[in-house]
């Protein structure tokens, strides 16, 4: 009769390679300081609107960089459409200092479509703190929310990665249950979710202590 | 009448005169746009400070002060 199939706890100690091992839970790629970084261990000269006191930013989450590449392929293709306005007939119906003026103004709004997806990017961001959970969503130009919650009213984390480019580059949604008013928080698209959802079980343990 | 003398004005209309108010009028409303840029930026900024601050203020302001030359500039040579 094959092993798996008796109840007798095996005797041997887990292997590196085992699911359960601690080994196989370090981040595949590390958490970087860099200053455009989608994941951040412990992030320094960071500081948020309401942060208390003694109150430090364990992880600083953005969305995967993958998720970029839509808006950055457009950039590229915007800053390089001039080239081919003259080919365009009712470019050349236009008087010269029309022509003059419409490369300028074109890369004026590249430029903006750029800076405000970036923007988008940079400043929505995730994090874990010694003390609460914050998200800081800007919707639009004017309009931005702030939800947090207390690390003692989490209930569940989970994580969830599916999907060709989830898995070839490692990013995922964690959600998180809670017991306050905002009774979930989901972090979308982060990259090394499973290392992620491990530091949040520690912060949780270390405030249960 | 004066209402006589309107439609022959508004046929005589120079098409590229209109083009030029209605690109102007449009880089005038981009202006507000570039300047809610900056303000967006510098409420971001409070709400998460970080080491990209002071670049993403000044890359803000260097794109009102564009936008703020490029409506002169169509005025002009338009």
């Amino acid at each position: 009769m094959p092993t798996i199939f008796t109840s007798q706890p095996s005797s041997k100690p887990l292997s590196p390679l085992s699911p359960l091992s601690p080994k196989t839970l370090q981040p595949k790629t590390k958490p970087s300081h860099h200053l455009l970084a989608a994941l951040v261990y412990r992030p320094q000269q960071v500081k948020f609107e309401s942060q208390g006191k003694k109150e430090a930013v364990i992880l600083l989450m953005r969305r995967h960089w993958v998720t970029n590449i839509g808006w950055i392929l457009g950039t590229l293709i915007f800053l390089f459409l001039p080239l081919l306005f003259p080919s365009f007939p009712l470019y050349r119906l236009l008087p010269q200092n029309f022509r003059l003026l419409s490369v300028p103004i074109w890369y004026l709004f590249t430029f903006a479509f750029f800076l405000e997806n970036f923007l988008n990017w940079y400043f929505n961001v995730y994090l874990i703190t010694n003390e609460r959970v914050v998200d800081i969503d800007f919707y639009s130009l004017i309009y931005k929310e702030i939800s947090d919650t207390r690390i003692e009213n989490i209930q569940d984390v989970t994580y969830s990665m599916g999907g060709l480019f989830r898995t070839l580059f490692n990013y995922g949604n964690i959600l998180i249950q809670t017991a306050a008013e905002h009774p979930v928080f989901e972090f979308e698209a982060i990259p090394n979710p499973a290392w992620v959802v491990q530091k949040i079980n520690e912060v949780i343990e270390r405030k249960q202590k | 009448m004066p209402s006589n003398n309107l439609l022959p004005s508004i046929l005589n209309l120079n098409p590229w005169l209109f083009a030029k108010f209605l690109i102007c009028f449009g880089l005038f409303i981009y202006l507000l746009f570039a300047l809610l840029i900056v303000r967006q930026v510098d409420l971001m900024a409070k709400t998460l400070n970080g080491t990209l601050n002071f670049p993403l203020k000044t890359l803000a302001w260097v794109h009102f002060v564009t936008a703020i030359a490029i409506f002169l500039l169509s005025i002009i040579i338009l």
